[in-house]
């Protein structure tokens, strides 16, 4: 920290909640940290890894909100660590717990394979070059935000279905899946639609929004969770009026 | 590593789903439709009569009306409807396979039928009294 | 189902039991948590109703000693509640069916409002008809 900011300093309290690997239960451990007015979470709790207990374990990499690492919840909201000013979360002391809907590995670290595996199923929208340069369509803007899901899980940490339902899709697969439907760049999109047809799939969700809430990507997973939904009522009605041939 | 990137890329998902759009709309017609017809049941059983609730003789005469009966038999039908699909919804949020879901919705058919019986009994044996 | 699930694999992921739908902060959670708690407690008094409604069956006698209860003050204060809970439950409702069909997305926040103060609005004009101030 710089002189001025050394002057500003504060202790500030976290109450972090930590579990040994194959533990039954958690524990919260306190920690106080000198920060200055600019500090993040994921500062603080770095400084608490380096100069206070080596052994707390947590995920970060870029430190700028670009790889969705270090998703965790402070003071019950979901949020990335790297990005999120110690002093927007209030004055009091910080509770630090990890993602919800997903088994705890160890202290701040959880099991992200639910999440990566129910991606897998909508494709990879993946662009080689040369097919760009043979003049196929770029993404535009309306569909370019789809691409910034940063795989965080702080939607499917929010959703309190997801908490509930252990079948339930989840929003970041619905979202993926429907960027699949709105641009399917030449993949067949109605694979992908008769799957989250289900009353596990897009039907489960009940519009707490708390995923588009959380977003940190700007990617509307309930915005993507409703378009789905209005697509397949969509034809369903056009298939019993019979008035639905056009293509969409 | 993927010998051919296009095929890597296209969508494959494991199953189709079971549906769920026509529950969707039936329950959103349901509750459309509730809005007229319970806010009409509201303002009839409350709001006409002096002094607001009827009493014996007057709720006979009420049913006696054909355009009433008629009225307040799409009303319970839809009500119950709505409330057994509303139910189901909450139940299936706990997460059950598709046996489980298949219970769920045979027992909220079932629980509707039986309400919706007795309630026609209701009305029928009330307005044989007039 | 979940890929993993799907796949034969059960999900790995903790469950927060019965009540964890209901830790939402958001508007649209509130909205959820009003239109479940609103339409669970409808249920059951759907049922209360359809039971009271039996003695209609008995004769006038029955139903004149239950009526009497329910013309009494603190009576026509809870079936005023009972009014806002539908009145709630309908306004919210309406605003699902259309975001819940991809319709109005956007302005979901705005629909709520719009449910909340109609729904305001239509309470105070009941208990005023109910109370015979109307």
């Amino acid at each position: 920290m710089t002189a001025t900011e050394t002057e500003q300093a504060q202790l500030r309290r976290f109450r972090i909640t930590r579990r040994r690997p194959g533990a039954e239960r958690s524990r919260v451990e306190e920690f106080d940290v000198a920060v200055g007015p600019w500090t993040t979470l994921l500062d603080a709790l770095r400084e608490i890894r380096s100069h206070q207990d080596r052994s707390l374990t947590l995920r970060y990499s870029c430190c700028h909100a670009s790889c969705g690492t270090c998703g965790m919840r402070a003071n019950g909201r979901e949020v990335l660590a790297c990005v999120t000013p110690l002093a927007s979360l209030g004055a009091g002391p910080v509770t630090v717990e990890p993602l919800a809907n997903a088994r705890v590995e160890h202290d701040l670290v959880v099991d992200m394979r639910d999440l990566y595996e129910g991606l897998e199923p909508t494709g990879r929208p993946l662009i080689r070059q040369d097919e760009q340069l043979a003049g196929q369509r770029q993404p535009g803007p309306a569909f370019a935000r789809f691409e910034d899901c940063l795989e965080c899980g702080l939607c499917v940490s929010a959703c309190p279905i997801t908490g509930s339902d252990p079948l339930y899709l989840g929003p970041a697969a619905l979202a993926s899946a429907w960027r699949t439907v709105a641009e399917p760049r030449d993949a067949d999109p109605s694979q992908v639609l008769a799957w989250v047809d289900d009353e596990q799939g897009c039907w489960r969700c009940h519009a707490s929004f708390e995923c588009t809430e959380v977003c940190p990507s700007g990617v509307d997973p309930a915005g993507a969770v409703m378009a789905l939904r209005r697509e397949l009522t969509r034809r369903k009605l056009g298939r019993v009026t019979m008035r639905g041939r056009r293509r969409r | 590593m993927v010998a051919d990137l296009k095929e890597a890329r296209q969508p494959a998902p494991a199953q189709r789903g079971r549906g769920g759009t026509t529950a969707w709309i039936l329950q959103v017609v349901s509750g459309v439709l509730l809005v007229v017809l319970l806010g009409a049941h509201i303002v009839t059983q409350h709001f006409i009569v002096k002094g607001g609730l009827r009493d014996y003789a007057q709720v006979v005469s009420y049913l006696s009306n054909p355009v009433v009966l008629a009225v307040e038999s799409l009303f319970v039908v839809v009500l119950i409807w709505h409330a057994m699909l509303g139910l189901r919804a909450v139940l299936l949020d706990f997460g059950f396979g598709p046996r489980g879901q298949a219970r769920i919705t045979y027992a909220v058919t079932a629980l509707g039928a039986v309400t919706a019986a007795y309630s026609f009994w209701l009305i029928a044996t009330i307005a044989a009294k007039g | 189902m979940s890929a993993t699930a799907r796949a034969g694999r059960p999900a790995r992921r903790p469950l927060r039991g019965a009540v964890g739908w209901a830790r939402g902060r958001h508007l649209g959670s509130v909205a959820f948590l009003t239109n479940r708690v609103t339409g669970l407690l409808l249920i059951g008094y759907l049922y209360l109703h359809l039971g009271v409604l039996y003695l209609l069956t008995e004769g006038s006698g029955s139903w004149a000693s239950v009526l009497h209860l329910f013309k009494n003050h603190w009576f026509l204060g809870l079936e005023s509640l009972l009014i806002l809970f539908i009145l709630v439950h309908g306004l919210n409702g309406l605003r699902l069916a259309l975001v819940g069909t991809g319709v109005g997305v956007r302005h979901q926040r705005a629909w709520f409002a719009a449910a909340a103060w109609v729904s305001a609005g239509l309470y105070v004009l009941v208990v005023l008809a109910m109370f015979g101030v109307v």
